[in-house]
């Protein structure tokens, strides 16, 4: 049965129940309100971030659910992402944020890690200053603070 | 501090970065991901970027004589960072190191390292910390009896919440000073009660009462101890059927890291006791002992939950690997961790490659071997150039640490290693002990080492798809060549250009 959803922006998605079952906000508002036609707002998204969101949990319809691992390193890697996921990353800053936000909003697990994966990538091995210019950030700190971060990073390095 | 938290507040807008920024648990997931050291240079970039890594900065001290005088004349270290500590015993504890016990609130893992005779610094120090204490480890010389050492311990207010305890005593040959009876034992058990990780180290362990589970069924379920998940005895001095009615005490234990001189089973463990057990450590220290480990294989061939097993030392003749590698397979056992650190002949090599193909490590996330490439060798399919390594796709660690010349490596293993590490994916740790004499092992991975370096940040619709595996650690061997002639340099910088996200590169 499809289920109806509707955008910050007011546009509307039909999606397969099962595409919209990957996020556990949606399944948990099917699963107390029961089936409906009524369309689901969603008001933290809007269309163009929902349509993303809509083609990454369609390409992962038959993905079983992640169960997180107790046992498994807490530092998770960088090589976890799929090549598809890579590619649905593809996108500007702000929409990669975006993403994450949406994520995090609908509770879509497997959608979070991937941006999250992506955004450290991003940050890897990358100069503060580096890291300024890729996310376009003025650095506020004065040099005495700058120098007192240094100072304190200093005693973690050379330990 | 610096800042406030006021100055996040303010500064967050409608851009989704600063969002994101001010939502703890969204960051905290990217942190994850990140090296500490990349963490900490984060913090660098601006105030909201300082705020949002504070909570995931971590600062591990250790204080000699030397970095102790540095404490004294450097008020302005970052004590409410510190979550580990190492610390040196003397005589007293000195003023700069109770001035910064007291500071550091963050606090959760202590070492005392040099215990010898004073005891009243252990006192004292555990007097200081501060109640989050989570970890505590005491190597002691051997001078004061370890009973001594454990009665200051649970005389605390650390031992109620302490959940990893780790006692090593040092040889001297002094029985008081290594011996630990049961009641004492018991104690350490009952009365903490957040214990969930026990370490012993050269301990003494007596009068290990025998099992009361055939006499009083009900009588041994309340002498058993359910919070102990993890049991480390390291040249523990314990007969091996104490060992096994001590694991009899543990029905929840997760995790065992035995170290013996020679037997490290002498009885066949009961299938109840091991039922919770995932990850087996076991090492034989006399690398001579030709004692048969036949209570060893019984023992692990009764793990159903076995997930990561590592043996070293041990004498494993290689029939006996393959029967317990098909008996974990008929258990629907899957490993996700295998080392093995054994002399392998070539015979036996052979040995290891059977085990691999067998089920039970159709899963294998790290594979730790003496072997080198030519174990890589024998998977190697050359009609269809694939490798038949049933693991290609979940392995993330892949160590090879035979340390031999390129020369004694079997024709051609070193190209159907290249091919092969292609052929991972998610390989993100890689040990070569190979003495290599360049990269070309490394050739098609990561970014083409002769592409300019990028003077400026990528954009961030940038794609790394292509230059899978993408290595986080790399160790390799370096042959002598390479090193009298000067081109470590180079040879480091091309690594470091080829895999992108690199965070640790050691040459042998």
């Amino acid at each position: 049965m499809p289920v109806v959803l509707t955008s910050s922006d007011s546009e509307t998605f039909t999606v397969d129940k099962e595409v919209a079952e990957r996020s556990i906000l949606i399944k948990n508002m099917i699963e107390d309100v029961g089936e409906s036609d009524s369309p689901i707002p969603l008001p933290n998204v809007s269309s163009a971030v929902l349509k993303k969101v809509i083609e990454f949990c369609d390409h992962h319809r038959n993905d079983p659910i992640q169960v997180q691992d107790e046992t498994d390193d807490p530092r998770k890697r960088s090589n976890d992402i799929e090549e598809w996921d890579m590619k649905f990353m593809q996108v500007d800053q702000e929409m990669l944020f975006e993403i994450i936000l949406a994520a995090n909003y609908l509770d879509i697990k497997t959608l979070l890690d991937v941006g999250c994966t992506t955004v450290a990538n991003l940050i890897k091995g990358k100069t503060p200053e580096e890291i300024r210019k890729l996310f376009n950030i003025v650095n506020d700190f004065t040099p005495e603070e700058e120098a007192q971060i240094k100072k304190e990073n200093e005693w973690a390095e050379d330990r | 501090m610096l800042f406030s938290f006021e100055d996040m507040e303010t500064s967050s807008n409608s851009n989704p970065l600063r969002r994101v920024l001010a939502i703890a648990e969204l960051w905290g997931n990217i942190m994850l991901y990140l090296h500490p050291r990349q963490i900490r240079r984060l913090r660098l970039v601006c105030k909201s970027f300082y705020m949002a890594c504070l909570s995931h900065v971590h600062i591990s001290l250790s204080l000699s004589t030397h970095t102790l005088s540095k404490l004294e004349s450097d008020q302005q270290i970052p004590a409410e960072l510190v979550t580990i500590l190492r610390v040196e015993v003397s005589d007293h504890v000195p003023a700069a190191l109770e001035n910064l016990l007291t500071r550091c609130s963050r606090l959760s893992s202590l070492h005392i390292d040099g215990l010898g005779l004073d005891i009243s610094f252990l006192e004292e120090a555990l007097r200081l910390v501060p109640g989050r204490l989570r970890r505590l480890t005491i190597h002691s010389e051997g001078f004061v009896a370890l009973e001594d050492i454990i009665g200051v311990f649970l005389s605390s207010s650390s031992a109620s919440h302490i959940q990893a305890l780790n006692l090593d005593v040092a040889a001297t040959g002094l029985d008081e000073s290594h011996s630990l009876c049961w009641p004492r034992f018991r104690s350490i058990l009952s009365q903490c009660s957040s214990l969930s990780s026990l370490s012993l180290g050269s301990v003494k362990i007596t009068d290990i009462p025998e099992s009361l589970e055939e006499i009083d069924f009900l009588h041994s379920k309340t002498t058993a101890f359910p919070h102990i998940t993890t049991l480390a005895l390291r040249q523990c001095d314990i007969t091996g059927p104490a060992r096994i009615r001590l694991l009899s005490m543990f029905p929840n234990l997760q995790s065992l890291d035995l170290i013996c001189q020679d037997t490290l089973f002498e009885l066949a463990n009961n299938e109840q006791h091991t039922a919770e057990l995932q990850n087996v450590k076991v090492s034989c220290t006399n690398v001579r002992s030709q004692v048969d480990q036949a209570g060893l294989y019984r023992f692990l061939s009764h793990v159903p939950n076995l997930r990561a097993l590592e043996i070293s030392g041990v004498g494993v003749r290689g029939q006996d690997l393959i029967q317990m590698a098909e008996e974990w397979t008929r258990l629907q056992v899957r490993l996700k961790f295998l080392k093995i650190d054994i002399s392998l002949r070539k015979s036996t090599e052979g040995c290891l490659e059977q085990v691999l193909r067998q089920g039970c490590c159709s899963q294998l996330q790290v594979l730790d071997t003496c072997c080198g490439p030519d174990l890589i060798l024998r998977f190697w399919n050359p009609r269809t150039l694939r490798s038949e390594l049933p693991f290609l796709n979940t392995l993330q660690g892949l160590h090879l640490r035979k340390e031999q010349a390129t020369e004694d490596v079997a024709e051609g293993a070193l190209d159907v290693l290249n091919s092969t590490l292609r052929q991972m994916p998610r390989l993100v740790d890689l040990t070569i002990g190979t003495k290599l004499s360049d990269v070309a092992v490394f050739h098609g991975l990561g970014r083409d080492a002769a592409a300019p370096p990028a003077s400026v940040a990528p954009p961030i619709g940038v794609t790394w798809a292509h230059e899978r595996p993408f290595l986080q650690t790399l160790t390799m061997g370096c042959s002598h060549g390479l090193i009298s002639n000067g081109l470590v340099g180079g040879l480091s910088r091309q690594v470091a250009w080829r895999f992108r996200f690199l965070e640790e590169f050691r040459l042998t």
